[in-house]
């Protein structure tokens, strides 16, 4: 047969093919590592395309117009002249309440609510004009308006399919909102100004305008948002300008559908990015084990490959076999799991139900739709497959194909030291392209970026703690640590050696383990947040929205049904900041205009010092006991992420506006919230007495049993509806059904990533196994007993075990400890212990999973060294 | 130091699935205290496996093995692999350097195995007398065919056994290597005064031993 013959493509393939199922078994750990990483990339980048597709498709729907302008007063008819000189307009009054269910039976026995339960709510009181985009869907199919009409008395409303669960009712029944009783006339399939987190702040219930007065919810003073949409075919930014200089105090917080789209997008691709990178950093660490499990089946090749070389078979057509075995192996696990991670990511949007209802197209759009949503990801799993497999693989590949063939006239064919430098060279080359579709491929390249800089400083880091560790080990050898122990020799040798599993080890097992760390920290300071909440001295029940007029009647009240209940009431002004040292925040904002307009549409939540039940943790400054003086600027302590937006410090003046007053100011305290255990967020603190000219409204907590605090909730919803009212246990248990559902989620990441790692901790066990059963037979041919050669083996899993726990709970704090603190504001620095015992428990586990089969399989048997030769 | 050999009246047979092979049968024989003998004989005949018996990594299904006044056969596995530890030194033909110690690590290791103190101390004497004072630090990846041996040799005799067993010694060296190899054996062995059992092939090797004796199906014959 000639070269050309073999040469023949169709040869080289069936070769290729032949000569890989021989050793298909040998390469398991390089598929499923590969499987699982691409699993994961294909089935977080498909979530993202569907959730972006669904979600961006229409953000005016989402917004509910073009614009939106958010007010807590109507706007002035001068203001609504301007507006609807420019589009349509349409308006939806929103406020929060209590909302009880109670049966038909039940309603009859008057005054006895005591099985209601009451839930928060959202009540929406649309006007004719809504919606001004996308169409509201009810069951049963009638109007709005006819759901929502008076009929035999009673009111209609219609709400939300997840409220009616809540309440226990369904159509017909009846529900109490303030002072009027509705029957609930039907449910809201399909709401397109959802708020996105309608679940946690409030499901939406809709009634008519001339049912909202019946609540007598409303009133002056009441909480109640003004949201007015416009619906204009001008262009946004010059209605914006426009509508800026024709109301140049505007105290209305105005959106167009553009910047919502543009903030929501921007999130969404930061939380997919996150979720991306982890995948891709999943399919980084199973390629460790793509390494090991190629090394290891081309080791078996080497004779193989020799022979090939000797029976004439010239370089090209050796190279191109064995790239071919590896782009065939990296396809298979690029489709397999590729429609693995489809399938999933299918399976969790099918669960959403219509939260991610994808737009409709029409058959040609349909078409490009499944291929943008479920083709493209595929095709991408594919590739990034097979660069994960080139890359991994070509540094042992190129050692195996640089054998020289005459190693089989002396018996072994052994691979090259180091790989040849073209090789090299095309390795770096695949890894910059492979880095470069990554980032390309990223909905945040910035973040991709970023976590590229990061990967690059610990990757850096890591190398030079290895190094650190190689140099202390050697030390401890020659200082005489191991004489006259071999098993300290043998264990110190194990981490300096050529070919150490140290690196391996800490890449993968350490890896995973920073990430079990990371979320043990996380998880356990979350949890602690919750428990520490609890205290015996901590309210039963917290209450917004007290007009002051109110205070007498619901003390008495809730003295009378618990006399042991003790009420603490602190006043609430919503307030607008207007100046900061004397100059007006539209000037000191003058060239950014989108954060101007969102400072002059915040509203501050401000009370006094004195009597405040939050713990306020002071940052910078000091505070004060001393109350307001007349006519001087009052002491005010601002909370810190307010602060650092704006740029204020201590010393610095600012001045509020509220109910038609201003409040000035200074600020001698910057204050930081407990997160998690915050109840009422006050943007602001001021000295006793600067408000009091103001006070319309307080918030409190009452100090009771939380079944005493059930009674008090019922009473406050029939007498003083107005009152919105949460208890602690149910806010704990809301709480804790979220923290588990986030447990849940970073444990299953935690999960994956692990079972990456255990993958790839096999493959370096498996190359480590066979080292240590030779070494084993020639230590007992040298005279080492087997319970030392065990003593031995338990040392060198030991020290790795130690050492991939020590870097795992240091990185993995590193990492948590920031979080915590910027992201919840809780000190998870004493938590390192829980971190540490997770790792240690968890690496344990594993060296020891790795370790016992070995110890099992330790049948010494020195003659095959003797027979060996 | 030195000990007396001494093989009676071994049988050892092994199973197969295509029924028993005996490897020895009968056989016997004895070396003095501090002198040499070479094994010789064809691929197959029992060289490797009376080395196996002589070290105590083999049982004969009959006979007895006498090391000075040791009885092998009397020994429990964890005995004879501190007997091992410090009177038996063995060179193998493929080496059997640990490659993650370095020359250092695996001439100190039998001093280690042994709990003898000054380990590093000796082996580093031992390694400046086969000529590598100079490769101390170095892989076995990193030495030659000749120096891997030279190493191995270190090993075998840095405990000072009495008993030294080489198994074809220079098997897997170029003949200007292995001669050197060989000389600096009988050199240390000369000085060790330790009794040397040599399995080899090569007849020249065998010539430099004060006794040989040849094997063939399972038999033992002077030469």
């Amino acid at each position: 047969m000639t070269s050309e013959t073999f040469a023949r493509p169709f040869w080289m393939l069936t070769f290729a093919i032949s000569d890989l199922r021989s050793r298909i078994s040998a390469l398991k750990v390089f598929l499923a590592c590969l499987i699982l990483g691409v699993t994961l990339v294909a089935a977080t980048a498909s979530l993202y395309r569907v959730i972006e597709q669904s979600l961006l498709a229409d953000t005016r729907t989402l917004l509910g117009g073009d614009v939106e302008l958010e007010a807590s007063e109507p706007l002035p008819d001068n203001v609504l002249a301007w507006v609807r000189a420019t589009g349509r307009l349409s308006l939806v009054r929103e406020l929060n309440t209590m909302v009880g269910g109670r049966t038909a039976s039940a309603a009859d026995e008057a005054g006895d609510d005591s099985s209601t339960r009451f839930v928060r709510a959202k009540i929406l009181i649309p006007d004719v004009a809504y919606p001004l985009y996308g169409e509201l869907q009810l069951t049963p199919d009638q109007p709005l308006a006819e759901l929502t009409a008076l009929k035999d008395d009673l009111w209609g409303a219609i709400i939300d399919p997840l409220l009616a669960e809540r309440l226990g009712q369904s159509i017909g029944d009846q529900i109490q909102i303030g002072a009027a009783t509705f029957r609930l006339n039907g449910l809201i399939q399909a709401q397109p100004d959802r708020s996105l987190n309608a679940n946690w702040r409030g499901l939406p219930i809709m009634i008519s305008e001339a049912a909202a007065e019946a609540t007598g919810l409303i009133r002056p003073g009441s909480r109640v948002d003004y949201e007015y949409r416009v619906q204009t075919d001008r262009n946004l930014d010059v209605w914006l300008d426009e509508f800026e200089q024709a109301f140049p105090d505007t105290r209305w917080d105005t959106t167009t559908f553009a910047e919502r789209s543009e903030r929501l997008s921007e999130r969404l691709d930061q939380i997919a990015t996150a979720f991306i990178l982890i995948a891709f950093t999943t399919l980084f660490i199973g390629g460790l084990g793509v390494a090991n499990s190629i090394h290891a089946y081309l080791d078996e090749k080497l004779g193989t490959i020799a022979t090939l070389q000797t029976l004439g078979l010239r370089r090209g057509p050796l190279v191109a076999i064995y790239l071919l075995q590896i782009s065939l192996l990296g396809s298979l696990a690029g489709i397999i799991g590729g429609a693995i991670g489809l399938a999933l990511s299918a399976a969790a949007i099918g669960l959403a139900g219509d939260a991610f209802a994808l737009p409709e197209s029409g058959d040609a759009g349909g078409a490009g739709q499944w291929i943008a949503l479920w083709l493209v990801p595929l095709l991408l799993s594919w590739l990034f497959a097979v660069l994960t497999a080139y890359i991994f693989a070509l540094p042992a590949l190129a050692k195996a194909l640089a054998a020289s063939p005459a190693g089989l006239f002396r018996g072994r064919v052994q691979a090259a030291s180091h790989e040849p430098r073209g090789w090299r060279i095309a390795s770096y080359l695949l890894l910059a392209v492979y880095i470069a579709a990554t980032l390309l491929w990223l909905p945040s390249p910035q973040l991709g970026f970023l976590f590229l800089l990061v990967v690059i400083l610990l990757w850096s880091l890591l190398e030079g703690l290895i190094k650190g560790l190689q140099r202390v080990a050697r030390a401890l050898e020659d200082r005489g640590f191991a004489d006259r122990n071999f098993a300290h020799r043998l264990a110190l040798a194990n981490l300096h050696r050529p070919d150490s599993p140290l690196r391996a080890t800490l890449l993968s097992l350490g890896t995973a383990l920073t990430l079990v760390v990371a979320c043990t920290l996380l998880v356990g300071t979350l949890l602690r947040a919750l428990e520490s909440t609890i205290p015996a001295e901590a309210p039963a029940l917290i209450l917004y929205e007290v007009f002051s007029d109110q205070i007498d009647s619901l003390e008495s009240g809730l003295e009378a049904l618990d006399p042991a209940s003790r009420i603490e009431l602190l006043p609430m002004v919503r307030g607008r900041l207007v100046a900061i040292n004397n100059e007006s925040i539209a000037n000191v904002l003058v060239n950014n205009s989108q954060a101007r307009r969102e400072a002059m549409g915040d509203e501050y939540k401000l009370s006094y010092l004195s009597g405040n039940p939050e713990d306020l943790k002071l940052v910078s400054g000091s505070w004060w006991l001393s109350p307001a003086p007349e006519g001087e600027p009052a002491f005010m302590a601002m909370e810190d992420r307010e602060a650092n937006q704006l740029g204020l410090t201590v010393g610095d003046r600012v001045k509020f506006q509220a109910e038609g007053q201003t409040i000035a100011a200074e600020i001698r305290a910057i204050y930081q919230q407990k997160g998690l255990q915050t109840r009422f967020w006050f943007e602001g603190v001021l000295q006793d007495g600067a408000l009091d000219d103001l006070i319309g409204r307080h918030v409190g907590v009452v100090y009771q049993t939380d079944a005493a605090a059930k009674t008090s909730q019922q009473w406050l919803a029939r007498n003083i509806p107005n009152v919105i009212t949460l208890r602690t246990a149910d806010w704990l248990e809301t709480a804790g059904n979220l923290l588990n559902k986030a447990a849940a989620g970073l444990a299953t990441v935690a999960l994956v990533s692990l079972t990456s790692s255990l993958l790839v901790l096999s493959s370096v066990v498996s190359v480590s196994r066979r080292r240590q059963l030779y070494e084993a037979n020639l230590l007992h041919c040298l005279g080492a007993r087997h319970q030392a050669i065990r003593q031995s083996m338990l040392l060198e899993t030991g020290l790795l075990t130690l050492l991939s726990t020590v870097f795992a709970t240091a990185l993995g704090a590193l990492i948590a400890l920031p979080l915590a603190s910027m992201l919840l504001k809780l000190p998870a620095g004493d938590l390192w212990w829980l971190g540490a015992l997770v790792a240690s428990a968890v690496s344990s586990l594993a060296m020891l999973a790795g370790l016992l089969p070995t110890l099992r399989a330790l049948r010494l048997n020195p003659a095959l060294l003797l027979r060996e030769g | 130091m030195s000990t007396s050999v001494e093989m009676s009246g071994i049988h050892l047979i092994y199973p197969t699935q295509s029924g028993a092979v005996v490897v020895l049968n009968n056989a016997s024989l004895k070396v003095p205290p501090g002198e040499t003998l070479a094994i010789t004989g064809p691929s197959g005949s029992g060289k490797t496996s009376l080395l196996l018996l002589l070290s105590g990594l083999e049982r004969p299904d009959k006979g007895e093995v006498l090391i000075g006044n040791q009885r092998l056969g009397d020994m429990d596995s964890g005995a004879l692999a501190d007997w091992r530890s410090k009177h038996l030194g063995i060179i193998f033909q493929s080496f059997h350097l640990l490659p993650g110690l370095s020359a250092l690590g695996n001439v100190s290791l039998p001093l280690e195995i042994a709990g003898q103190a000054h380990a590093r101390e000796q082996a580093i004497a031992m390694l400046e007398a086969v000529g590598l004072g100079h490769r101390l630090q170095h892989y076995p990846a990193q030495l030659s065919g000749g120096e891997q041996q030279r190493v191995a040799i270190a090993r075998a005799l840095v405990h000072q056994p009495s008993l030294l067993l080489g198994d074809e010694p220079t098997g897997n060296l170029d003949q200007e290597t292995g001669e050197k190899a060989l000389s600096l054996l009988f050199d240390l062995h000369n000085k060790s005064k330790s009794t040397l059992v040599l399995v080899t092939h090569d007849e020249d090797v065998a010539k430099r031993c004060q006794h040989r004796v040849r094997m063939d199906g399972g038999h033992l014959y002077d030469v």
